[in-house]
């Protein structure tokens, strides 16, 4: 599904994609030539953005960008001060940072809205308990590693701001202590009998 | 900022959640332990629609289930004990031939965004309600932030060289 929706270019029918005119679309209920289906639509019409940029100024005495020499600085980085022009300021998270300063907080992962990939740590929390569960004799080490995965998880959806999501995290923090106890369990039960064995 | 679960939709290999978070639709696609986020800003969707989908792979997907898990059962009744062996067939097979009638009645309703560089879509099996909230809730946010962003647009752009963070 991925994919289609990667390929996807402009608004149509939602199962074939076939692009559909947007007076059709207005009509509010649209039926699909291609593909036969009835779907409800709501056109919206968005501002359009000028494509053409702002024309770059030359440095007539002031400051010039640090990076582009011959551009007139617009702004002065807010997190390394550092003078820029239009080409080089990235406007993200309501800053006005530099295009250098941009891919750092990208690669940090400290600029939020630039982030496109992620761990999913409620997920891996959640595999290892039942792992840890299933097998018990790897409960021991599968039980603490979910109880960590879970916590990431926590973090990470409280930094995201997810709302909701709290069934998931007491099933996962409920299975990584079974997998914790059954695990503890079997370590004791193999000790006790290799003791009772050595006397 | 805070973000509100609009959906969830899970494959055999990956699983989307959809959110609605301030300014944008984001979309979680979680393959294993690694997702991807991808954003469909809500000034840059073009449309909302809604549909009803029924899928004629996830039927064949049941009957496929219903098939293979009465087989043992039609199996031995084909030496001995036919009734019950149907009966017991019937029984296992039941809970799949349910799930394949449930979609061909019911369905599963679709929201999809239209965004100017991306799509978006979430899927409800069960809650139609939510399904038709939740198109009206996309549509009335996207009005909201498009009506904004008009507002914005209108305004007298400050002088070229100006030093003010935007």
């Amino acid at each position: 599904m991925s994919a289609k929706l990667d390929a996807a270019h402009g608004p149509g029918c939602p199962r074939c994609w076939t692009p559909i005119p947007e007076v059709v679309l207005a009509s509010r209920r649209v039926y699909c030539g291609e593909c036969a289906l009835e779907f409800t639509a709501a056109v919206l019409r968005p501002v359009e953005v000028p494509a053409a940029p702002a024309p770059l100024e030359q440095p007539s005495g002031g400051a010039s960008c640090a990076r582009h020499g011959r551009n007139a600085a617009v702004a002065a980085c807010e997190r390394c001060g550092a003078f820029m022009c239009g080409l080089c300021r990235v406007e993200v998270e309501g800053q006005s940072i530099c295009a250098a300063c941009f891919d750092r907080g990208r690669s940090e992962g400290s600029l939020q809205a630039a982030q496109t990939t992620f761990r999913s740590w409620r997920t891996l929390g959640l595999h290892l308990g039942i792992f840890g569960l299933v097998l018990y004799p790897f409960g021991i080490l599968a039980g603490p590693a979910s109880l960590y995965a879970t916590a990431r998880g926590v973090g990470q959806a409280r930094k995201d701001g997810d709302e909701g999501g709290a069934l998931g995290t007491v099933v996962a923090v409920l299975l990584g202590l079974l997998a914790t106890a059954a695990g503890v369990f079997f370590v004791f039960v193999i000790t006790s009998a290799v003791r009772g064995k050595v006397r | 900022m805070r973000r509100r679960l609009l959906g969830t939709v899970s494959g055999v290999l990956a699983r989307t959640r959809v959110y609605l978070a301030a300014d944008a639709i984001e979309v979680d696609e979680i393959e294993g332990y690694t997702g991807t986020r991808r954003r469909v800003l809500l000034d840059e969707i073009l449309l909302v629609t809604l549909h009803r989908r029924r899928r004629l792979l996830t039927v064949v997907i049941w009957l496929v289930f219903a098939s293979v898990f009465s087989f043992p059962a039609l199996a031995v009744g084909r030496t001995t004990a036919k009734e019950a062996a149907l009966l017991a067939a019937v029984f296992l097979a039941s809970p799949f031939l349910l799930g394949a009638l449930l979609h061909l009645a019911f369905g599963v309703d679709v929201v999809t965004v239209f965004g100017k560089r991306g799509v978006a879509q979430i899927a409800f099996s069960f809650r139609k309600r939510r399904a038709k909230e939740v198109f009206a809730l996309l549509r009335e946010r996207a009005q909201e932030a498009q009506d904004r962003a008009r507002g914005t647009s209108a305004q007298p752009r400050p002088p070229e060289g100006s030093t003010s963070a935007a």
